[in-house]
């Protein structure tokens, strides 16, 4: 009797014993299941800080590169020069320059006064003359060389803050827009004038980065 | 836990090796561009220098070019710059001939360059810059600015 009750305890040991043995392995099972979850939300989280931070970076870079037109001291040197070569332009019946024939800056500066050279022709023509033939010299220009086209403007702005007017004096191009090039050189300069600020732009496109 | 700091580890360096990539070829263009704009700056100096500059009037670009002119008639100068060649071109009005060297007598429009220090044997690299040529044109009974080029071939400017 005695003998059958202790193998009827031992049986149920087991039993216990195999059951509490299977919901340890099922919660040691769980636990490990859960806290790789965890890991891999917390892995996520990071590739998602580094991603954002990585596309602020790309953002901040593309706006600091976002002008495709590079500064460049050739075309300031070459706006230096240009703004002191003297044109055919003789006018004697003004003073201000000891020199009567005219520079292109000088003729810039008197725009808006429409003056008459001696010999007959319009100041304005000289000027646009002078610069574009001073540019396609200087440079040549063709859809097989480095230099495909250019653009070239005089703006002049009078008057200050809201009431400033500006007005596209002189504009002269090659080939399109040289603004919309993918690869593009160019600078501005300032003439002196006492009524109006006066900026002249040359922009070189070019068909490949120099 | 060090899986996950791991593969961070990696990501983070990945960055850095493509920062530093794009931060490095961004400099070596920024050392090109310096490097081209000293050379231009030295050849453009000449404009500067008592003996070719204009002063008649205030011009910072402009070259007095019948000083140039007399200038290479003096051989001592030749060695006094460290310049291998010395070239002032006539850019615009364009010459009506750009081969004919220019001289006391034969002024632009009628010649093409004049060679202050001629070039030694061999090719030699040249910088170029826009400089204004100024001389007194008799026909005109004024000083003329033409758009011309330096062509310079320094120890220090060839790289």
């Amino acid at each position: 009797m005695k003998a059958r009750q202790q193998k009827r305890r031992e049986g149920r040991d087991s039993e216990n014993a195999l059951i509490f043995g299977d919901s340890v392995r099922k919660c040691k099972t769980l636990g490990v299941a859960k806290r790789a979850q965890e890991e891999m939300v917390g892995f996520m989280l990071v590739i998602l800080l580094v991603a954002i931070i990585f596309l602020i970076f790309l953002g901040l870079a593309s706006m600091r590169s976002k002008s495709n037109v590079r500064e460049s001291a050739e075309v300031s040197q070459f706006l230096d020069a240009l703004m002191e070569l003297t044109t055919d332009c003789r006018i004697t019946s003004f003073s201000g320059s000891v020199n009567p024939y005219k520079t292109v800056e000088e003729l810039i500066r008197d725009y808006d006064r429409d003056l008459t050279c001696e010999n007959g022709e319009k100041a304005r023509d000289v000027l646009t003359r002078t610069i574009q033939e001073a540019i396609e010299t200087s440079w040549v220009f063709s859809p097989e060389s480095l230099y495909q086209g250019y653009t070239f403007e005089v703006d002049q702005t009078t008057g200050s803050g809201a009431s400033s007017t500006q007005e596209r004096i002189v504009e002269l191009t090659w080939q399109g827009n040289a603004f919309s090039c993918t690869h593009a050189i160019g600078d501005t300069k300032s003439v002196f004038s006492a009524s109006s600020t006066i900026k002249a732009r040359l922009i070189l496109c070019l068909s490949r980065s120099e | 836990m060090a899986f996950v700091l791991v593969f961070t580890m990696i990501f983070f360096g990945i960055v850095a090796v493509i920062y530093t990539s794009v931060s490095l070829s961004n400099l070596r263009e920024q050392v090109a561009e310096l490097r081209e704009r000293q050379a231009l700056e030295r050849a453009r100096q000449l404009t500067g220098v008592p003996e070719f500059a204009f002063t008649p009037i205030s011009c910072s670009s402009c070259i007095d070019f019948d000083k140039a002119l007399a200038l290479k008639q003096v051989r001592t100068y030749q060695d006094f710059w460290n310049i291998k060649f010395l070239r002032l071109e006539v850019v615009y009005p364009t010459p009506i001939d750009k081969d004919k060297e220019c001289s006391l007598s034969v002024l632009p429009p009628n010649c093409g360059y004049v060679d202050i220090i001629p070039s030694p044997s061999g090719n030699i690299k040249t910088k170029t810059a826009f400089v204004d040529l100024v001389f007194w044109d008799k026909n005109k009974g004024a000083y003329v600015k033409v758009l011309g080029r330096v062509h310079i071939s320094a120890f220090d400017v060839e790289r």
